[in-house]
């Protein structure tokens, strides 16, 4: 294979890009934050797309994140602010081509995809959840909307939502 | 190509320095009799093989590092055979502190002109010029063994750290230099030469040598080159006021050895100093009280600077301390701006020479170029760029200069709303709208902050460390500069010598990189580090971190070289230029050759030392012009020690630089005085992706 013009240099060596020898490219990070916000969890003993979501919104057809369809699975870590235990919930769905929901109205809106319970003992602490498909293949979903609730002195949650491609 | 000869437990630092001059070199490793361990095989040391290996070389470097009371033998060969090799296929083998002593079982032939070291005999085998000198006095580098040497080939003398030989004392070690045979040195002829001797400035308190026999650092039989150590064992930061760090090596005697062999560099190293806080003055300063005669001291070393600086291709990144128009008394614009800056009645010429020092260096932007130093930013320390986050400044004020961008009442957010990748909100619309939705990026990832704290307000309370904190404080810092002249400076040179060598964090280096700078200067000590990694290749988006050291001449008050009255602060001790009161005990009774031992100490240390961090780790040094004070304002060029006071006076400026530039000059084809761009396209030479 003769070598083309392209090439890059290798500490003193100019290497030539081959068919063999690619120009060398910097990996996208397999793992990068998306998200940051704050929220009061609702008062509420179940998680619903009405409680609030990590941002603070409580319109519950908004989603918390969108264009997600290239991330695989996502890792949320947060602090609450007291020892109240917190329910939450992730929901999801996905678009059409043009980026708007398949389904937006009524029931039906939002598939639940994983729920549960945090926990920080009996103060204020650093929780992490990872959100991921059951059948251990890829998320894939496009939207997401993750919910926050407690029956009870309900803790500030702030969140940073990691996506891992 | 050079072979490099290690022994174990050496480091990396020749390798690094061939490394950087782009001078292709191999690795070898001697620490078995029978085994000289190459990257192509291993080779008996006394065999023909390894005779044939050698000769494919320009040069070969030994790398000793054996005190001359250890009988270890396992390089022996390295004399008993290798001082046959002498014809003219076998290549120039530099022994750099090559132990040779009585006890180790050395056969040199009996024309070899080094006397073997005896130590039972000292005075008529080994030049040993004062005592215990390789001994280190407290945090200091091992500053007691700088010398001035005469290198009889230029004709010229510098300040570096030289010694042949060390041995164990009764503190600590003590050190020497060879003796050469005048006999036989004039039987070699043209087979022998001695190249440096010593030249020190307070030769004549020294011992003088045997008859017969003259003291020489380096010498040359046949194609073999004895030269003074490299390694320095022991010290393991630079001075007490800085973290643990690299200790510098006796790098100058590497350089002079690829000069001795002819060997050609692809790149040279530029000499970088920086300098922080233009018009800084002390108030009370023991020799010079009065801040406005400090301010001629300044003025006249910086007429003298930019003259040597012109000359030379030399420009000085200098940290305008800035903020001081924002907060008051913090900064350098204050010596321009507030007559109570002054002792009583001097306010008016204080400012006016305030005022020249500025207009000089507004003149001279080739060689002094101004740029952000802002320590009025709160910080763990007090130094500003703290990284620690967890600062609240209360009373932040930013700057109301028009045609900025972060200018009051502009809108601008302080704290983070809800922040997502850009193109990952559930919003209408991504783009920054300078109301509700602004842009940052992190590590080239752009994120849209929807809905943060925003205020149009001059003054408010504020997060250090925060890309918004960070972007107020770079403008405002930039705003006064531009105010004070320097339009083009600091930030058209796109390089900043941050204040305490804090480097922010990324709030601050994303902010750096928006602005489009291109390095700044960075402590790369344990507490301060910017991202881990080799401190000759750290990065963030393109920019560098340059790492630097401090070569200040004393602290506090900075009272100079020796002061009874301040001598903590003394460069005295500052530097551990003195152990066993050989300096201070003796300064008013033998004034000034005692303070002459102190000089050759300290500026042999400082060549080393910034030769070091240009070479090895491809950094700078920096120190703050204010070491000025002590001069005498009515002399303030006034060369070392000339005075017959008892103060030590010397201009530091003029003597740092001097020394540093014979070194300069006699290692031209290798170092080079020069510009901060030219350093870091050296640095970005040798960056290369990690791929």
């Amino acid at each position: 294979m003769r070598p083309t013009l392209i090439g890059y240099r290798r500490g003193m060596e100019l290497v030539p890009v081959t068919a063999t020898n690619a120009l060398p490219v910097v990996a996208p990070p397999a793992i990068e934050p998306l998200f940051w916000g704050s929220a009061n969890a609702t008062v509420a003993s179940a998680p619903s797309p009405s409680c609030v979501d990590l941002s603070g919104s409580t319109s519950p057809e908004t989603p918390t994140v969108v264009n997600m369809g290239m991330y695989h699975s996502l890792v949320w870590t947060g602090w609450k602010s007291n020892g109240t235990d917190v329910n939450y919930a992730v929901y999801a769905r996905a678009t059409d081509p043009n980026g708007l929901p398949l389904h937006t109205f009524g029931s039906g809106v939002w598939a639940l995809v994983q729920q549960g319970t945090i926990s920080t003992g009996t103060s204020a602490g650093y929780f992490r959840v990872l959100i991921r498909a059951t059948d251990g293949g890829a998320l894939g979903y496009d939207h997401y909307r993750i919910v926050l609730c407690a029956p009870a002195s309900p803790p500030t949650v702030i969140s940073q939502v990691k996506g891992i491609r | 190509m050079i072979l490099v000869i290690q022994t174990y437990s050496q480091s990396y630092e020749i390798q690094a320095i061939l490394t950087t001059l782009g001078i292709p070199h191999k690795t070898a490793w001697w620490f078995e009799t029978n085994a000289l361990r190459t990257p192509d095989g291993t080779f008996h040391p006394t065999s023909a093989d390894c005779r044939n290996y050698l000769r494919q070389f320009k040069a070969v470097f030994l790398n000793s590092f054996q005190s001359a009371d250890s009988n270890w033998s396992a390089q022996n060969a390295s004399i008993n055979t290798w001082l046959g090799w002498r014809a003219p296929q076998d290549p120039p083998i530099f022994h750099f502190g090559c132990a040779l002593s009585t006890g180790r079982g050395l056969t040199p032939p009996a024309d070899f002109p080094i006397v073997l070291a005896d130590l039972n005999a000292l005075s008529s085998t080994v030049w040993r010029w004062e005592a215990e000198v390789d001994t280190t006095a407290g945090y200091a580098p091992r500053s007691r063994i700088g010398v001035r040497v005469r290198l009889l080939r230029e004709n010229r003398s510098v300040y570096t750290r030289a010694v042949n030989l060390f041995w164990a004392g009764t503190q600590g070690r003590e050190a020497g230099s060879y003796l050469v045979s005048l006999a036989k040195l004039s039987a070699l002829g043209a087979n022998g030469e001695v190249l440096a001797i010593p030249d020190f400035p307070d030769q004549s308190r020294l011992p003088l040598p045997p008859a017969g026999f003259i003291p020489a650092f380096a010498v040359r039989y046949y194609n073999h080159f004895f030269m003074p150590r490299y390694e320095i064992g022991g010290a393991t930061r630079i001075t007490s006021y800085h973290d643990p760090f690299p200790i510098p090596k006796s790098i100058f005697w590497v350089l002079y050895a690829l000069k001795l062999a002819q060997v050609k560099p692809l790149l040279q190293i530029p000499i970088v100093h920086e300098f922080d806080h233009w018009v800084e003055t002390i108030s009370g300063h023991p020799l010079t009280p009065r801040r406005v005669e400090q301010l001629v001291n300044l003025l006249e070393s910086y007429a003298w600077l930019r003259d040597f600086g012109r000359a030379r291709n030399l420009c000085i990144p200098f940290g305008n301390r800035a903020g001081g128009r924002y907060n008051p008394y913090s900064g350098d614009w204050d010596a321009l701006t507030r007559t109570n800056m002054y002792d009583a009645g001097d306010g008016l010429v204080g400012q006016q020479r305030a005022r020249q020092i500025l207009d000089l260096l507004l003149d001279a932007p080739d060689v002094f170029m101004l740029n952000i130093h802002d320590h009025s930013v709160p910080a763990v320390n007090g130094q500003g760029f703290n990284n620690s986050r967890g600062g609240i400044w209360s009373n932040f004020r930013r700057h109301t200069d028009p045609y900025w961008q972060y200018e009051a009442p502009t809108r601008v957010p302080i704290a983070h709303g809800t922040v997502y990748k850009r193109g990952h909100a559930p919003l209408a619309s991504n783009a920054p709208d300078g109301a509700t939705r602004f842009c940052f990026a992190r590590n080239g990832i752009e994120f849209l902050d929807v809905v943060p704290t925003t205020t149009i307000a001059e003054q408010f309370a504020i997060r250090d460390g925060t890309v918004y904190m960070a972007r107020l404080v770079l403008e405002r810092d930039l705003a006064e500069a531009h105010l004070l002249g320097f339009v083009e400076w600091g930030h058209g040179w796109r390089y900043t010598n941050n204040a305490g060598n804090l480097h922010g964090g990324e709030g601050y280096w994303e902010t750096w990189a928006e602005l489009g700078f291109r390095g700044l200067r960075a402590d790369i000590g344990i507490n301060q580090r910017p991202p881990a990694g080799d401190p000759r290749q750290m990065y963030y988006r393109g920019l560098q971190f340059v790492p630097s050291t401090n070569t200040d001449f004393s602290r506090g008050v900075q009272p100079g070289l020796y002061l009874p009255s301040h001598s903590a602060q003394s460069a005295v001790q500052y530097w551990g230029l003195d152990l066993l009161g050989e300096i201070v005990s003796f300064w008013e009774t033998e004034y000034p050759i005692r303070g002459t031992i102190a000089v050759r100490r300290l500026l042999g240390t400082i060549v080393d030392t910034s030769l070091w961090m240009a070479g090895v780790l491809r950094g700078t040094t920096y120190s703050h012009p204010i070491g000025t004070a002590p001069c005498a304002p009515s002399n303030p060029l006034q060369r070392a020690l000339s005075g017959a006071d008892y103060t030590g006076r010397f201009n530091y400026i003029v003597e740092f630089f001097s020394a540093i530039d014979e070194a300069v000059q006699v290692l031209s084809d290798y170092v080079k005085w020069g510009t901060i761009h030219e350093l870091l396209d050296l640095r970005d030479y040798h960056a290369y992706p990690a791929v």
